[in-house]
């Protein structure tokens, strides 16, 4: 089993350079803007993340990241959003910034009330990285800043609903200008990474019915080992696991809106039986699929 | 001269000189006193109207007095009102100092608002009432600097998400206003539940016919269900009986009228269908305490 996501921000919240804050651990906050912190930011152990959109704005100096083998150098007024399965390192920086990690599903489904979706859907093992204008950087600084105080205030009923809103208030303010800035490319378009595009082209589309390498790899008419090859050059993990994660990233999605009973999304992702489903799902994600729903989902907010 | 109540909601907001500090058209209208002018004046000692809107005024300085539904409230510094759909509303005066800013909030996004923090928007339980409460300074501070950015971004030429971002803030001020006034009524009602049914059938049937019927079997046998199981169910959403409903629905109709309408008391129980001006005047006095007259 590979080692989940939450490590991200555990030896976080010893570092006391860092201001740190979390919401049962769905919303997660965590900058160095107040003068009281200095520059330095720590280096952290590569982690990985499956479980938060990772969102990440610099807003002085530069912070240095590795994301799944690519360097990648944020600098200022940089915005880079990493998505679920991708391993994250942090090299030794220089930079004031804020980041703020939030759980998959709650941002698709924040994308889905202000009608964003059909332009930035959620795609797993892939970054964005954009340089904004200084001004939009100010007015983001201002919304998070916002999101910090409600944070800090007592709990109350329904508090979570008041998170979601103002999260969904910074989403809105940064889509309104998205389609405005290039993306910065971190791949050389090489017939390699059009390989993998492809292939996460075919896992969304395949993932509810075949979850074999073999199938995939005729699919793309190559060999099931240079299929291997080219996840390894991207993700750093094999076929089979990419896959896996793949599937198992969106059964939680189908999970956390809580339409289908367990029976049912066994059925749509055609496994044999439901006791086959659970222990695949165990075996990747760690808990039952029972468990994981009564952690995450939907209806949780409306109780919370 | 036959004139239906309903249609006199009036937009006052717009209709009679006043400027908003900033709108969104059929959305949300902003209102403060930022500037210096207090943009109320000219309501001041203007008939009372009947809002169609829901209104959130947050007053930071200053006393100012309106009534609603026929009643006089005072605000005070450090206070928030919020009125619900259908209110009868007078703006009295404000004093010098008055300093305020306030939501003019449409139905459809009241609605849509509701619909966001997954709550069922139930009309009927709201209309006609309104609450007053402290609010403490950190609080004021902070719902100030949500309004201030809600106006510049209204400013700001339209853009997609626009509605969007504006939604995202009313929610947590409803979510505020919800803890704070509603914490004992059950805001989770199940849309699929057969007793929420028959309340909202009959908040329905009580607005169709209460200027002709006042009696609590009436609505029982109008819903096929026996008094005491409506009154129950009134008590179950909205801890009040079903003779209460009706007498109080009854009640308002009458402050509609005079206030409205300055119509005389003989007149307002003729449309109610009361027997006799007396039987109305005991019956108003019954409910409320006081003579219509005054």
């Amino acid at each position: 089993m590979i080692s989940q996501g939450d490590i991200l921000t555990a030896d976080l919240v010893k570092d006391d350079n860092v201001f740190f804050s979390s919401y049962k651990g769905k919303y997660i906050l965590m900058d160095n803007l107040d003068d009281k912190y200095n520059l330095s930011v720590k280096g952290r152990q590569e982690v990985f993340n499956t479980h938060y959109v990772y969102v990440t704005v610099v807003t002085r100096g530069t912070l240095h990241m590795r994301i799944s083998g690519t360097d990648v150098d944020v600098r200022e007024n940089d915005y880079i959003v990493i998505m679920p399965c991708m391993k994250v390192e942090i090299i030794d920086s220089r930079c004031k910034f804020f980041s703020f990690l939030t759980l998959s599903h709650i941002v698709n489904d924040i994308y889905e009330r202000i009608g964003a979706s059909n332009n930035v859907g959620i795609r797993c093992f892939c970054f964005h990285h954009l340089t904004l204008t200084k001004k939009h950087v100010e007015l983001m600084t201002s919304e998070y800043n916002r999101m910090k105080l409600e944070h800090a205030r007592e709990n109350y009923k329904r508090k979570e609903v008041c998170l979601r809103a103002l999260l969904s208030a910074y989403e809105c303010h940064l889509f309104e200008k998205l389609s405005e800035y290039p993306e910065h490319n971190h791949y050389e378009s090489t017939r390699q990474r059009e390989f993998f595009q492809k292939f996460l082209d075919f896992l969304s589309l395949y993932c509810k019915r075949e979850r074999s390498v073999q199938f995939y790899a005729e699919k793309l008419k190559i060999t099931p080992k240079y299929l291997s090859n080219l996840t390894n050059m991207f993700t750093g993990f094999s076929a089979s696991i990419v896959i896996d994660q793949y599937v198992a990233y969106s059964i939680k999605r189908m999970l956390y809106t809580n339409e289908h009973n367990i029976k049912k999304v066994s059925d749509i992702y055609h496994f044999p039986s439901q006791s086959f489903f659970g222990r695949y799902f165990k075996r990747i994600v760690g808990v039952s699929p029972a468990a994981y729903i009564k952690e995450h989902n939907r209806k949780a907010i409306i109780e919370g | 001269m036959e004139k239906n109540v309903e249609t006199h909601s009036v937009d006052v907001f717009t209709s009679n000189g006043m400027v908003p500090t900033s709108k969104l058209d059929n959305h949300i209208l902003l209102f403060d006193s930022h500037s210096g002018d207090n943009p109320l004046i000219p309501l001041s000692n203007n008939d009372a109207v009947k809002l169609y809107q829901m209104t959130i005024f947050f007053h930071e300085k200053g006393t100012a007095t309106l009534n609603i539904n026929g009643k006089d409230v005072e605000i005070k510094a450090g206070q928030v009102l919020a009125t619900y759909e259908e209110c009868i509303i007078a703006f009295k005066n404000a004093s010098e100092d008055s300093q305020f800013f306030m939501f003019v909030i449409y139905p459809e996004t009241v609605y849509d608002t509701f619909t966001d923090i997954h709550l069922n928007y139930n009309k009927s339980k709201f209309s006609y009432s309104y609450n007053i409460g402290d609010v403490s300074p950190e609080d004021m501070q902070y719902f100030k600097d949500m309004y201030n950015d809600i106006k510049t971004d209204l400013y700001r030429p339209e853009y997609k998400y626009q509605i969007n971002y504006v939604r995202c803030f009313l929610n947590v001020i409803f979510v505020y206003l919800i803890n704070k006034f509603f914490t004992n009524v059950d805001m989770q009602a199940d849309p699929s539940s057969r007793q929420y049914d028959m309340f909202c059938k009959f908040m329905d049937a009580l607005n169709k016919h209460a200027d002709k019927e006042r009696s609590v079997q009436f609505y029982a046998k109008l819903l096929g269900i026996t008094s005491k199981y409506l009154s129950f169910v009134c008590l179950q959403y909205s801890q009040k009986n079903a003779s209460s409903w009706i007498d109080e629905y009854v009640v308002t109709k009458a402050r509609a009228l005079q206030n409205v309408h300055h119509y005389s008391i003989k007149r307002i129980s003729q449309e109610l269908n009361f027997i006799s001006p007396s039987s109305f005047t005991r019956f108003f006095k019954r409910v409320t305490g006081n003579p219509p007259t005054k």
